[in-house]
């Protein structure tokens, strides 16, 4: 497909410097590459500012400090920083698939009036407690049509 | 504008264009993008959202005329952590939060919402009543509140001496119970569904209390629909 989309990906965060190390590390993974990764750092107080670090190379990562506590300022402040035409967002606590910002992005090439996409957030089992399961078994938004109820 | 509780997103496609019945269709913010120029149109997000700002967000884009459009293989997976109490906190401060978006967009009257086909993965809720009215009242007749109901006037029936209307009612909210729990029954394995019944109901108590309690704050009596796809 050829466009010339310049994809900005902005990750609000805070506190949760080992789970934004994963979040980024999925972000080198992208088959699409995100043209410029920015990383809101909403009044963290551990060491979220060095894992971003480690990867402004790779992921030509812009480290934002945000002082106003709140996931719409911080959010925001992202949006400020960010020079893509397309602005995608992911969670600090979530993992991208490896196609994820391809199939981000394709909607928005195929259809001007597409002014935002959405993708599936699905749940990884990390232990085997009965509210994890429940968790699971409920809480995923998009579901495969294959586990459809 | 209405919030649903659950996007229920199944298959890739557009979102306005009827295919789901969403009140206010809206992607979670966990995983979304925007075109520049929308989002120029509609921002800055709501700093007075303390959640919810990714559904006011899109209900704005929606009202500006953009599409919405759900990429199922755009897909990233959430390293679950949740506690109960966290699970609970989480769906009480949804219920609470809601309010301020249904005043913020205007929200007045009286509206009821009945669940919809249940086959039909993409209508759950379809208008049953609106109304002007002096009072802003939002209700979602769910099964989990018909649960409630009938136990009420069970209760009702046999403290007034009506033995008979108290049977009945009480045998109806077994019924409603047992339909409403249906997936997590499993009766090989008892232990995961009491889990399972415990769960469902607790969070969706601690949703529409949250709710109760946010709508209170806001001059709405607001009953919530469930956290789960089946009203």
């Amino acid at each position: 497909m050829v466009n010339n989309f310049i994809v900005s990906v902005v990750i609000a965060t805070r506190n949760r410097a080992e789970s934004l190390r994963d979040t980024l590390a999925s972000l080198t993974r992208q088959s699409r590459k995100p043209d410029e990764v920015i990383v809101v750092d909403n009044a963290s107080s551990d060491h979220t500012k060095d894992v971003a670090l480690n990867f402004i190379d790779s992921l030509n990562l812009k480290y934002i400090y945000e002082a106003k506590r709140g996931i719409p300022y911080a959010r925001n402040t992202g949006i400020q920083n960010a020079r893509g035409d397309i602005i995608a967002f992911i969670d600090d606590d979530c993992v991208a698939d490896e196609n994820w910002l391809k199939h981000l992005e394709i909607p928005f090439v195929k259809d001007p009036y597409i002014g935002v996409v959405g993708g599936e957030i699905s749940y990884f089992k990390v232990g085997d407690d009965m509210l994890e399961a429940f968790y699971i078994q409920n809480m995923t938004s998009g579901q495969r049509a294959d586990s459809k109820r | 504008m209405i919030i649903q509780i659950m996007s229920n997103l199944f298959e890739e496609g557009y979102l306005k264009r009827k295919r789901y019945t969403l009140l206010s269709p809206f992607f979670s913010n966990g995983n979304v993008a925007f075109r520049r120029e929308a989002l120029s149109q509609v921002a800055p997000y709501d700093g007075n959202c303390y959640s919810g700002e990714d559904q006011d967000m899109c209900f704005r884009l929606a009202k500006a005329g953009w599409e919405l459009y759900f990429a199922r293989d755009a897909a990233v997976r959430h390293k679950n952590r949740a506690t109960l109490r966290a699970f609970m906190r989480q769906w009480f401060n949804y219920g609470f939060h809601h309010p301020y978006l249904f005043k913020k967009h205007g929200f007045s009257g009286l509206r009821v919402y009945r669940p919809g086909n249940r086959s039909d993965t993409s209508a759950i809720y379809i208008s049953l009543l609106k109304a002007r009215f002096p009072f802003s009242i939002l209700i979602f007749m769910t099964p989990f509140l018909g649960i409630h109901i009938l136990l009420a006037l069970a209760i009702i029936f046999a403290a007034i001496g009506l033995h008979i209307p108290a049977i009945v009612c009480g045998v109806a909210t077994l019924a409603a119970a047992l339909y409403y729990f249906s997936s997590d029954i499993d009766a090989r394995n008892p232990f995961r569904t009491c889990a399972f019944v415990f769960f469902r109901y607790i969070v969706n108590l601690a949703l529409l209390l949250g709710g109760f309690l946010g709508g209170a704050k806001r001059g709405i009596l607001y009953i919530s629909a469930t956290f789960d796809y089946k009203g």
